[in-house]
């Protein structure tokens, strides 16, 4: 087990330096591009030149990536923090530590000034969204699961089908016209600030809403394809053959079976809920890790964008692999 | 063991029935048939928006600005911009139904070649195209949309490249899945017995044996996809303006929603209900398959 847990480490250690690579070869191809960037559009075309000269912005990607990865490690000094260059670019930490993001152009800080925030807020966000996200999705697929091909099954499933066919801006528009313009019991965006008006809690019950029905729904079915699927199996029949009461068929011997699939996707929901995340707390305007990234992609910030996606990465790729040692924890048959 | 929850998972559930008369039992299922009616309402509406008697949808009615609501020249009302929305919402529906198939056949056109080769070569071919796939599964699939087409630019095209990036890789796992379990067959043997060429083997012999749960993911993906077209064109990252997207009408409706709000709703419902026709129909296709 142990090594098993080493090896898929080193797995996704070395998923994350690749996909690392590709996002610095999407972001920063055009090496001119970063130069102008990080001036600005209003820099002379000289100022350009001199800071792409003074970053050896001409050396192949592979030494620029090398590079950038000595600047997050804190091997190396972040070079556009040089005073030499006067771009008035401070962090107090220092231009030479672990996790040393760079300089955001965008919010004009140290990427770590504006990371963690936001990051906070959205953990925020999505572990609300999955405090409803599991019980719905549990009560709505065990429910649907239990007797497969019966009413409640069909009026169930087809609702967690209506459920994943409306993308999170549109529930959200469609939220936003319910229950703030017609009704006006909720405000329409949460910049999580209380001097607006509206209590904390009242700013999020709309974005939990969208992530939750959005997810619930796929789940749902996931748990209900489970459920079925052990519902069917001879030990269950033998069960409700001995006589014991429906409840304790469920309850006792389905159940149990029945999680192991599920566990596993829920768990991966982490990698949809980041997804949901960006549109949902667009839709909101909500101070977020989501909106950031979006921001960021659009103006071009381009340490920001880099930093951004790797911390999505690892959260995605910490998940699938809890996920994998849960499931190999839960289920003795995948340990072999 | 890794389970990838891009995937639509019924079609790995039903992965290996091969389901030869799929289509035509499709009349039997009536959520396959809901679906299907949905699905072609907006075809047919799509197809007939040139011929039919609306207002072209990108000329602005400054005088239908001060009441923005349904009248009877509009029936739909105007957008922030005194456009028909009615006419809109049906050019849009153009918009998503030439971008979405295009994008999911490009996608599957190179996840199907990945999964055939890494299915039947296996050894290091498999390694290669594996381990590539599992580091683009690993993004989120937003955050892998959102920096490709902030990069390269909005355009119908690069929506493409950015589908067919994305989605590749989860087609092609399900493709290399589907081919191991085929290569034992007496049918593949009896090709490698007449000196079948790896190609032939491939394209004749093992892929039309995989259409089944192929044809149900297909139309997973055909709703994924549009939900992505959607939600780009709400992030801003869409089909550039004036052309009418669904996504991009929304996205500038919005900041007047408490005001106007049917600007935002119609082409929200048009969206949802184009989505939940794919849904409702892979729903139905893979009810189908189970069935066998």
């Amino acid at each position: 087990m142990i090594r098993y847990i080493l090896r898929r480490a080193l797995e996704m250690l070395a998923t994350l330096i690749v996909a690392s690579f590709l996002v610095f070869v999407v972001c920063e191809f055009s090496p001119g591009n970063v130069a102008r960037k990080t001036l600005g559009a209003f820099a002379l075309q000289e100022q350009v030149d001199l800071l792409y000269k003074k970053l050896h912005l001409n050396d192949p990607l592979m030494v620029r990536y090398v590079r950038w990865v000595g600047v997050l490690t804190g091997l190396e000094a972040d070079p556009l923090q040089d005073p030499a260059l006067g771009l008035d670019f401070k962090d107090p930490r220092g231009a030479r530590y672990f996790g040393n993001f760079g300089y955001s152009t965008l919010y004009k800080a140290p990427v770590n000034d504006v990371l963690w925030d936001r990051l906070g807020n959205t953990a925020l966000l999505a572990g609300l969204a999955f405090a409803v996200i599991i019980p719905l999705s549990l009560v709505l697929g065990v429910l649907a699961g239990m007797r497969a091909g019966s009413v409640l099954d069909r009026s169930l499933s087809t609702l967690s089908i209506v459920m994943t066919s409306i993308p999170e801006f549109a529930l959200g528009v469609l939220l936003v016209a319910v229950f703030v313009v017609a009704l006006g019991w909720l405000p329409g965006t949460s910049p999580l600030d209380p001097t607006s008006g509206w209590s904390l809690v009242s700013q999020l019950v709309l974005p939990v809403a969208v992530l939750a029905i959005y997810d619930s729904g796929y789940v749902a079915r996931m748990v209900r394809t489970s459920m079925a699927e052990v519902m069917a199996k001879p030990y269950v029949r033998t069960a409700v053959l001995k006589g014991l009461p429906h409840r304790q068929v469920i309850l006792r011997h389905a159940l149990r079976n029945a999680m192991i699939a599920p566990f596993t996707v829920i768990l991966l929901q982490i990698n949809w809920l980041i997804g949901g995340v960006v549109v949902t707390e667009l839709v909101f305007a909500y101070p977020g890790f989501g909106r950031m990234l979006l921001e960021a992609s659009l103006f071009g910030d381009v340490s920001l964008i880099e930093a951004a996606t790797l911390i999505a990465l690892f959260v995605a790729t910490a998940t699938q692999l809890l996920s994998d040692i849960g499931y190999r924890v839960l289920d003795p048959q995948a340990r072999r | 063991m890794s389970v990838a929850t891009n995937e639509p998972i019924s079609a790995i559930e039903s992965a290996g029935k091969p389901a030869p008369n799929l289509l035509r039992r499709l009349p039997t299922s009536r959520v396959a048939m809901v679906g299907l009616a949905l699905v072609l309402f907006w075809v047919i509406l799509a197809l007939l928006a040139p011929v039919l008697p609306l207002q072209p949808p990108n000329a602005q009615d400054y005088l239908a600005m001060a009441h923005t609501g349904s009248s009877a020249k509009h029936w739909l009302g105007v957008d922030p911009l005194g456009r028909d929305l009615l006419s809109r919402v049906v050019w849009g529906a153009r918009t998503v139904l030439a971008v979405a198939p295009v994008a999911v056949l490009a996608a599957y056109t190179v996840g199907a070649a990945m999964g055939l080769l890494a299915g039947y070569y296996r050894g290091w071919v498999d390694v290669a195209i594996s381990r590539a796939s599992d580091v683009i599964l690993s993004f989120p699939v937003i955050v892998l949309y959102v920096i490709i087409i902030a990069n390269i630019g909005p355009s119908a095209l690069n929506i493409v490249v950015a589908v067919v990036l994305a989605s590749a890789p989860g087609i092609s796992r399900i493709v290399r899945g589907l081919v191991m379990s085929l290569t034992h067959q007496e049918f593949v043997a009896a090709a490698y017995l007449r000196q079948e060429s790896d190609v032939f083997v491939m394209l004749v012999e093992l892929l039309p044996n995989c259409r089944g749960p192929l044809i149900t993911d297909f139309c997973l993906r055909l709703g994924y996809t549009t939900i992505t077209i959607g939600t780009l064109g709400f992030l801003g990252l869409g089909l550039p303006p004036p052309n009418p997207d669904w996504g991009g009408m929304v996205k500038q409706a919005t900041s007047m929603i408490t005001v106007f709000p049917h600007m935002a709703l119609y082409p929200t419902a048009a969206l949802v209900s184009l989505i939940l026709g794919f849904n409702l129909l892979a729903d139905g296709l893979t009810e189908l398959s189970q069935a066998d």
